[in-house]
């Protein structure tokens, strides 16, 4: 039986009001897609930002590969959070054009300045976007943010995918490519884990599908 | 008699007068000098407790804020007594040197900065750090990212503590003594003149006073509405 990519034991996530996560275990195998679905506040974006490392965890330990990735206090230690990479609902993108957005995390991971080019072209080409390159990030539109967050993420080739609702804003043009890219990272290795409330990308994905409800796993 | 002063103010500054260039240059020297290093020590802090969340933090904040309005009188003084031949730092030699003069323009200058980047990292939009985080990057280089995405704001913070200190007399005149030809700087020459009844000669300096502290102003205006806007 192999490593799980990413494994939670007993996580638990706690504010003032009370425990917002209880996970008693969750395995997520490289090359398969998982999609969290639950109402709002169900825990759906907690989950996620626990696998990220981002979150402090009250209980419990997060492990990668059968190593221990993260355990209390965010955030996880920077060299095991750059395999995961996580899409918020609302991504924040960096001042500059696309293409310094999508270069900040390969320069963090130092890709050589003559691969990076052919990652950034090949992501946005994938997903649609080739012609965003040189727009400035603050004159895009709700949805090609999304696509531009998705693209930053994507062009790192992370071991794990979190996605946060990514498709909501999108047109079904961008929605189809953005279904494509994901598969196509799942092809390529990756876990894939996304929270949406759309039944629809959980079945075009084949995705597994775990129901959250006031922040624990039901059944 | 503004009016006439003003015109040979002008005429002044045209005809290169040492006695008028050189405090502009002692002062430009000086504050810039106080400028780059409370902007070294500053800035670094003003964004820790901008975006820091310790124990304490109000207390320093506090503290922070009460000396953004330090008396420039009494920082002189105080490092003064500290400079001075008897004082604990005495044997350095500073009183009455240029050098002395950045000292005490640099303490006047921490508190602005600490004080102006704090606040404006205060209100900083929480995802950049998250993105930084989420994209790999460590604490350290995460919080550089916000610093780099609101620069506009520590661009600010440096140029309000610029145009403190070069607008500031106590320091530098209880610290530099107002050598002719050494330490005399725009505001002790502009003191100084005036009260020999040299006017043209003190609005001379007052032009470029006011020059240089309308251009920090600008740059201020100018950066201003950049600072806290996302991308």
């Amino acid at each position: 039986m192999s490593t799980p990519a990413l494994c939670c034991r007993d996580l638990e996530v706690r504010r003032a009001s009370g425990f917002v996560l209880r996970v008693a275990e969750l395995a997520l195998d490289a090359g398969t897609t998982t999609a969290i679905c639950g109402a709002n506040g169900s825990g759906k974006s907690t989950l996620l930002l626990a696998c990220a490392g981002l979150i402090d965890l009250s209980g419990g330990a997060i492990e990668t590969d059968g190593a221990l990735y993260h355990q209390g206090k965010a955030p996880a230690p920077s060299d095991m959070r750059r395999r995961v990479v996580l899409v918020t609902q609302d991504p924040y993108l960096l001042r500059g054009s696309v293409s310094r957005n999508l270069g900040w995390g390969l320069r963090l991971r130092r890709v050589p300045r003559s691969e990076q080019q052919g990652r950034i072209s090949e992501v946005l080409g994938a997903l649609g976007i080739t012609a965003l390159a040189e727009q400035e990030a603050a004159s895009l539109s709700g949805g090609q943010r999304t696509l531009v967050a998705v693209a930053r993420a994507l062009v790192l080739r992370p071991a794990l995918l979190l996605l946060d609702e990514v498709t909501r804003d999108l047109d079904r043009e961008h929605r189809a490519a953005v279904v494509e890219a994901i598969k196509k990272s799942s092809v390529g290795g990756a876990a894939v884990m996304l929270a949406t409330h759309d039944q629809g990308i959980v079945d075009e994905l084949g995705a597994s599908r775990i129901e959250l409800n006031d922040g624990e796993i039901e059944g | 008699m503004i009016l006439s002063g003003l015109a040979d103010g002008v005429r002044m500054l045209l005809s290169l007068d040492p006695e008028v260039w050189h405090p502009i240059g002692v002062s430009l020297r000086v504050s810039l000098g106080a400028c780059v290093i409370s902007a070294a020590l500053a800035l670094p802090l003003g964004v820790g407790l901008g975006l820091g969340r310790f124990r304490g933090r109000n207390a320093v904040r506090t503290l922070v804020q009460a000396s953004m309005s330090l008396p420039t009188v009494m920082v002189g003084l105080v490092l003064y007594g500290l400079l001075s031949r008897e004082g604990m730092l005495g044997e350095l030699g500073l009183l009455y040197t240029p050098a002395g003069m950045v000292i005490g323009q640099a303490v006047l200058a921490v508190p602005i900065m600490v004080g102006f980047s704090s606040a404006a990292f205060e209100q900083v939009d929480p995802r950049i750090q998250l993105t930084g985080l989420s994209l790999g990057a460590s604490r350290l280089r995460a919080a550089l990212l916000v610093a780099s995405e609101h620069r506009a704001a520590l661009v600010a913070a440096v140029a309000a503590g610029f145009g403190r200190v070069f607008a500031e007399v106590g320091v530098s005149m209880l610290l530099g003594g107002n050598i002719r030809g050494y330490t005399r700087n725009i505001t002790t020459g502009i003191a100084f003149e005036t009260g020999k009844g040299e006017f043209a000669r003190g609005v001379a300096l007052g032009v470029v006073l006011l020059v240089v502290a309308l251009g920090v102003n600008l740059l201020l205006a100018w950066r201003q509405p950049r600072a806290g806007g996302e991308a």
